[in-house]
């Protein structure tokens, strides 16, 4: 685990802990948000957010931290997998467990390339 | 006897850790372990991710937070073990890894990469390659989850 994973974990903790000792939300509870006055344009944003939601369950923002590691360990187990295959030319069965490795590979360059800049 | 009884609880709570305290020396040994590694002296390595794993789990602390916590040392261990030639002891800190429950996550993954490594200085490339295929499978699924597809 790296040092970020540590710190989310260490806070993920607290605030369980947090929330174990009773802590509750601050709400103000006396603002009331006022009336607006003209439908037209009340239906016209309703309109404007139902489209944005609409596109963002559709198409939802990959996590590209963490789409990076994952693509590269599918490739890096395929070129394993493959190695063993080559010191065993006879076996068809890891014959085919290094293609079906490789397409995975290539499928997950693929998938990541089409939203993602990995290093 | 009542106050007995309430100093005997007080001590009983103040020896048990809290999860705050056992994440952070934990996360304290796990860096303890990379600065020893960096220096290339294992025994120390070895002797902070065994602590990590032999410390007391806080009752309080989400079993799952507990067990991610140690696969990751028991994964480093075993590496650091392989890295050394230590089959054996490589063996036997990923087996106790696992044995804390599989489950479709990274842990769970660098443990049977590790595992299929161990596989591999012995000469068993089928059992092997089978890591390999399942650490690559749960890869897929975290990609899949990275890219939206699944918050499974």
């Amino acid at each position: 685990m790296n040092r970020a994973a540590w710190i989310a974990l260490t806070l993920a903790v607290m605030s369980m802990a947090l929330s174990a000792c009773g802590g509750a939300a601050y709400r103000d509870e006396t603002y009331v948000e006022p009336e607006r006055e003209d439908p037209s344009a009340l239906a016209e944003e309703q309109g404007e957010l139902e489209r944005q939601l609409s596109e963002a369950l559709a198409r939802p923002e990959p996590d590209c931290a963490s789409a990076c590691e994952p693509s590269a360990r599918i490739c890096a187990l395929s070129e394993r997998i493959c190695a063993i295959a080559e010191r065993h030319p006879g076996d068809g069965a890891l014959a085919d467990g290094c293609e079906d490795a490789n397409a995975r590979c290539e499928s997950a360059r693929e998938r990541v390339a089409e939203r993602c800049t990995c290093e | 006897m009542r106050r007995l009884a309430l100093a005997l609880a007080l001590a009983l709570s103040a020896c048990t850790p809290s999860p705050e305290s056992y994440v952070g020396a934990s996360a304290e040994d796990s860096a303890a372990a990379d600065r020893a590694i960096e220096a290339g002296d294992r025994a120390a390595a070895i002797e902070r991710l065994r602590a990590i794993v032999e410390r007391e789990v806080p009752s309080s602390l989400a079993e799952e937070d507990a067990r991610v916590i140690r696969q990751d040392a028991y994964d480093r261990w075993a590496r650091v073990a392989l890295d050394a030639g230590e089959l054996d002891e490589a063996e036997a800190a990923v087996g106790r890894g696992l044995a804390l429950g599989e489950r479709d996550d990274v842990f769970t993954a660098n443990l049977l990469t590790t595992r299929g490594r161990i596989h591999e200085a012995r000469e068993r490339d089928r059992e092997a390659a089978r890591d390999y295929h399942r650490a690559l499978v749960i890869q897929e699924a975290l990609l899949e989850q990275a890219l939206g597809g699944s918050d499974e």
